[in-house]
């Protein structure tokens, strides 16, 4: 096999190799769900580039711990990878927030910051897209991820002043995380993390069967010691923070909007109010990913707008939002990691998230 | 909210989501208000419902940005206000902002609305009228909102109290000037530039003043050299003047003798100020790691960074060199 001699981390098995620079790609074939092998040697160059485009390089996944995955064929062309992982209970909100933020990202709502956001696994993107995207746009409420997923959600290519870098998000079910068994494939993505976005659902004392706190504990818990060797950067997201649209601190935040410039100062005001109200309401547990990674930053998110409420009286599902999906401070998580692993560049970046 | 009784989910002023049930709907306008309102009752008290229906808020989104106001506003003061909330303002009891037809519930106002009532008013209800609305002021001002329209429109009056309602303008001190288009700002109000104060009311509070006791027609008339002399000094420092020198609210009632006193007021950021404190000594105990962090994200952290390899390499290369001179130097002087 002739490799580009540049060693890549596949997000998926945690492996790393060289990338190869073979000249043949994966196709995906939509009629029968599988992948085949094309030899791009004979195609014109124009061809070649489009194939690797939309082509899939199979992970040789060195270890042999894994089913069978394929990364998009020019992830190794780009930067180093960002992979970023989303850690919080069942029903914490993390594929709301994920989906209103590849959303906002998609919406230009990086472009305050220079950067872009396209697709870089284009048949992922529109699974993630069909299966997330459209229905929160229409009002629909969404099911929480299922158990057992091992793929990264979406594959993203990150265009900015410091260049290319592929995004990749891994969303896994709640209950996964909170899974002690090592050997769990679906937490396996905790080795590959280069960031962490850590989620914590406003409690609503008023809601049957919430019992947040506790599970919180046992996920974050469970992250934080599977990643106590790495120096990483994390954020933690307060989500469904439109519950607390008019009570302090989080009214301040949340009226504010979407930022539009980098302030490290306003990022640590925001951390401070949101380590307060947690510390306030006695979710002190929600708060030890701060403690034990010396970049972090919090915030206080509303990644529908409002509370999903069941279309049927007696069923819970399927739910809806009244008011639509309005997301609110879906970006700023993002925004922090960005700065704190130098996507975003400069001085100001380098202060976000430092004690 | 249709039929005659509703259940129906709301939030109480602290965040706290309740059930109740709400009858009765009775159509209900008051002259400061855009939105559409009813009379209503929970547990047989009467309520004030300002909502927007799903026809309104079609024609005119703007209106949920209003009730946004009035909620906000209506929150903040009840949480300012826990104990003894003061019967000069409308009082927010519960809402909800994320039906498909939100409203926010406030007891039912006070009086009638003051245009009626200040069109009879002798010398000594103008002063009465004077020093009410200076003290409402004064306590809006103290729970940090503004409500951005105080005319006669949103100004009621039952028997010498004065009550404040429709705070559909309203704003946060603190915050960043909306633009609106009231015929009541102050110029900084106007211009929609710098942060809101808390004595951004005072304007069209003057203005009011002014007009109560000289009659409408003066509003066509800015120039106040031949006012009364009690009215120049007491509103030349509020519209002579920008935002920064004017007086505050318990300034002039004072100047009044007004009622200056606070009902029991809560700050309701107050509670958070052991979580922030805690903040700040977390932060002070990781800060030795603030070198680590540069390269986060782009290298795993258990490997040295080339940075750091050669800071070590320095001191080792320092300390060979003085042993290999210490060496040299005793071979050559034995």
């Amino acid at each position: 096999m002739t490799t580009s001699g540049r060693t890549t981390r596949c997000p998926i098995c945690a492996d790393e190799f060289a990338w190869p620079n073979e000249p043949e790609v994966w196709l995906f074939n939509p009629g029968d769900g599988r992948y085949e092998l094309f030899d791009i040697s004979t195609v014109s160059p124009v061809k070649q580039a489009d194939l690797i485009r939309n082509g899939y390089r199979r992970c040789p996944n060195p270890s042999a711990d894994m089913v069978e995955h394929f990364l998009p064929a020019s992830f190794g062309h780009h930067g180093d990878p960002l992979v970023i992982g989303l850690v919080g209970a069942p029903s914490s909100g993390k594929t709301h927030l994920l989906t209103a933020m590849i959303r906002q990202a998609f919406l230009n709502g990086l472009a305050a910051y220079g950067i872009t956001v396209t697709a870089l696994d284009f048949r992922r993107h529109v699974h993630f897209r069909d299966q997330y995207i459209t229905p929160l746009e229409r009002g629909d409420g969404l099911a929480g991820t299922g158990t057992g997923v091992i793929e990264a959600a979406d594959i993203l290519l990150l265009r900015g002043p410091t260049g290319e870098r592929p995004l990749i998000f891994f969303d896994v079910s709640g209950e996964d995380l909170r899974s002690t068994d090592a050997r769990n494939r679906a937490t396996r993505f905790l080795l590959g993390v280069d960031a962490v976005i850590f989620v914590h659902a406003s409690a609503d004392p008023a809601e049957k069967g919430l019992s947040s706190v506790d599970s919180e504990n046992r996920s974050f818990e469970l992250a934080i010691e599977r990643l106590r060797d790495r120096v990483l950067p994390a954020a933690i997201a307060v989500t469904k923070s439109d519950r607390l649209r008019y009570v302090a601190p989080a009214d301040r935040w949340l009226h504010r909007g979407e930022e539009q410039v980098l302030n490290a100062a306003r990022i640590r005001a925001e951390s401070r109010d949101v380590y307060a109200y947690l510390h306030h309401v006695g979710s002190g547990a929600s708060l030890r990913p701060f403690e034990a990674f010396s970049r972090c930053t919090l915030h206080f998110t509303s990644a529908s707008g409002g509370d999903a409420l069941p279309k049927q009286a007696d069923k819970e599902f399927p739910k809806y939002f009244p008011r639509g999906f309005r997301p609110s401070r879906v970006l700023e998580p993002l925004i922090s990691i960005l700065a704190m692993t130098g996507v975003i560049a400069g001085q100001e970046a380098e202060r976000v998230g430092m004690p | 909210m249709t039929g005659k009784t509703d259940v129906v989910r709301c939030r109480y002023i602290t965040g706290e989501l309740k059930e109740i049930e709400i009858e009765g709907h009775t159509e209900f306008v008051t002259p400061g208000s855009v939105l559409e309102q009813r009379l209503v009752r929970v547990n047989g008290k009467p309520f004030v419902c300002k909502y927007v229906s799903r026809a309104a808020g079609a024609r005119n989104p703007r209106l949920y940005d209003l009730l946004d106001n009035e909620i906000r506003a209506g929150a903040r003061l009840g949480q300012s206000y826990p104990d003894r909330y003061p019967r000069e303002l409308a009082q927010l009891v519960a809402y909800n902002i994320d039906a498909e037809e939100p409203f926010a519930l406030l007891r039912e106002y006070s009086g009638v609305p003051v245009a009626g009532p200040a069109a009879r008013f002798q010398d000594a209800e103008r002063k009465q009228f004077e020093r009410a609305l200076f003290r409402l002021l004064r306590l809006t001002s103290e729970a940090g909102v503004v409500h951005g329209a105080v005319t006669t429109d949103a100004l009621r009056w039952d028997n010498g109290v004065l009550q404040l309602v429709d705070f559909e303008s309203s704003e946060r001190v603190g915050e960043l000037r909306r633009p609106g288009a009231g015929a009541v700002r102050s110029p900084e109000q106007a211009a929609a530039t710098g942060v809101v104060d808390a004595r951004d009311d005072l304007w069209a509070a003057a203005l009011l003043v002014r007009r109560l006791h000289l009659g409408p027609s003066v509003d066509a008339q800015p120039d106040r050299r031949h006012d009364p002399d009690r009215l120049r000094g007491l509103l030349d420092p509020v519209l002579g003047t920008t935002v920064e020198h004017r007086p505050t609210a318990a300034e002039l009632l004072s100047r009044l003798h007004g009622d200056n006193h606070l009902p029991s007021f809560v700050d309701p950021e107050a509670r958070f100020a052991q979580g922030r404190e805690l903040f700040e000594n977390v932060a002070r105990g990781k800060a030795p790691a603030r070198g680590q962090m540069a390269t986060a994200g782009r290298a795993q952290s258990t490997e040295d960074s080339p940075g750091r390899r050669r800071k070590r390499f320095f001191p080792f290369l320092s300390a060979m060199l003085l042993v290999s001179v210490m060496v040299v130097a005793s071979e050559v002087i034995a």
